[in-house]
């Protein structure tokens, strides 16, 4: 009985931990905004404050906040020209020469992992896409990390020999990344079994958020992280710089990508990548993940399925 | 006595009124030779390393001394808070806070710079820069051209005044 108590009571301050956690990252998030709708957005009460997954600005439009898919008007008066420019320039430190990558793919990484996407009238050069002539809108999406996700599957990477390697396929939005970033940080921890070196090639800078080269989700104490380089460039890199034990790698799409990650397969190290599909039959289909399949580099894939609010990953073995 | 006193500190005005002249004509000479310092120092961390606008100044405050560092350093702290100020703001108060001993051309020269850092590709603002050294270093070589012309000229002419006071007060 008092044991009981004294699990909901833990259970109610980890709760409570969690909401001024996600109270804070609002809050650090609407740092790069203008003061005057920094105000608007933090004057929303606590609870709502706490449930806050987005800011977005439109030219000429009131600033709203997504709450749990809705989006509420906050005070504050239309956003301005003035305002966009304010808040790209907050949020690249005055310094757009470090962010034009980061702009030309339509979204820049902040301090705390929050991303900054952007929208307007795209300038180009000899056909490429230089920067944003005009901006028009601007979405500011608060970073939350959800640890304690990797669950089931971690056991069944870490099961027998050494780590298996493990393909994540789900449909975008689904939570690939994010469990990505879980396992990355665990296997690199020491969670369920002995710490590893991982090689993370981070090209969009989704799963570690690297901000003036610190990481700002936590990918464990024994992660090298690369980021603005191509994977497959990233991982050749990885592999003959860093004696990886692990190396890991957000969402092949090319082939380039594939053949890297067969070289690493070669050397002997574990692979963890994800894919979007919404399952191996669905990645079968596609010519390069079928050379992907075919090459027997990946062991198992854990297909995530969402029922209701509860995200499972179900494991299929591949070779 | 009194009249003794008096003619003294006339003098002493005047010998300090000539040598003031004289050490803000040196004062500007070291001064753009500091900036021009810190500022190719910033050019060449831009071809190489790219980075973000307060590191860099940070750096070129690290490399020069006196008032060009001040004004580095108060740009760098500004470009990290910018507290709703465009980074051209922060550069030109910058400039005015830190003391820096320049005159129209120079500031002009350094303010057209301001609108430029931050603003664009690597690419744009090492040419901006670049440029910027090369007219501020011409506007040394002048400075220090000037200051020989008419350091003597300003020194002598307070210490003469000074000694023609005592002369007549006497």
């Amino acid at each position: 009985m008092e044991a009981g108590m004294r699990q909901e009571a833990l259970g109610r301050g980890a709760a409570a931990a969690r909401a001024r956690g996600r109270i804070e990252a609002v809050r650090q998030a609407a740092a790069v905004l203008p003061d005057r709708l920094a105000r608007a957005v933090l004057a929303l009460e606590g609870d709502e404050l706490e449930r806050a997954e987005e800011v977005r600005l439109r030219l000429g439009r009131p600033v709203t906040v997504n709450l749990g898919g809705e989006e509420w008007a906050a005070g504050g008066g239309p956003v301005t020209e003035e305002d966009l420019r304010q808040v790209l320039e907050n949020a690249s430190q005055a310094s757009a020469h470090t962010v034009l990558d980061q702009v030309r793919n339509g979204y820049v990484t902040l301090r705390g992992g929050h991303r900054l996407g952007l929208c307007g009238t795209v300038a180009r050069h000899r056909g490429e896409i230089t920067t944003l002539r005009y901006l028009t809108s601007l979405a500011l999406r608060v970073a939350c990390p959800v640890e304690g996700q990797a669950g089931d599957l971690l056991d069944r990477m870490r099961g027998g020999e050494g780590v298996r390697s493990t393909l994540i396929l789900a449909p975008p939005g689904a939570g690939k990344t994010t469990l990505l970033r879980e396992l990355v940080r665990c296997l690199s921890d020491g969670v369920g079994g002995p710490p590893l070196r991982v090689g993370l090639a981070d090209e969009r800078g989704e799963v570690a958020a690297l901000w003036q080269g610190r990481p700002q989700f936590d990918v464990g104490r024994h992660t090298d992280v690369l980021d603005g380089c191509g994977k497959a460039e990233g991982l050749t890199i990885l592999l003959r710089g860093m004696n990886p034990q692990v190396l890991a790698a957000d969402e092949i799409t090319h082939p380039a990508d594939v053949r890297a990650m067969e070289e690493a397969a070669g050397c002997g190290v574990a692979l963890l990548a994800t894919a979007h599909a919404a399952g191996v039959d669905d990645l079968r289909r596609r010519p390069v993940y079928r050379a992907l399949l075919d090459s027997g580099v990946f062991r198992q894939a854990a297909v995530l399925e969402r029922r209701g609010t509860v995200r499972q990953a179900r494991v299929e073995v591949l070779s | 006595m009194i009249r003794m006193v008096g003619a003294v500190l006339l003098a002493a005005g005047s010998c300090a009124l000539g040598l003031s002249a004289v050490g803000h004509l040196e004062g500007r000479v070291r001064d753009l030779r500091d900036l021009v310092a810190g500022l190719e120092v910033m050019e060449r961390e831009l071809a190489w390393r790219l980075p973000p606008l307060p590191e860099l100044l940070e750096r070129a405050a690290q490399a020069t001394g006196g008032h060009a560092a001040q004004f580095f350093r108060l740009c760098a702290q500004g470009a990290g808070h910018l507290n709703g100020r465009a980074f051209r703001q922060v550069w030109t108060q910058g400039e005015e806070a830190s003391g820096l001993r320049l005159e129209g051309t120079d500031r002009l020269l350094l303010e057209q710079l301001g609108a430029v850092l931050g603003r664009y590709d690597g690419d744009s603002q090492r040419q901006a820069l670049a440029g910027a050294v090369e007219r501020l270093e011409q506007q040394r070589l002048q400075a220090q051209a000037q200051r020989q012309r008419l350091g003597r000229v300003y020194g002598t002419l307070g210490i003469a005044a000074g000694a023609l006071l005592i002369i007549l007060l006497v």
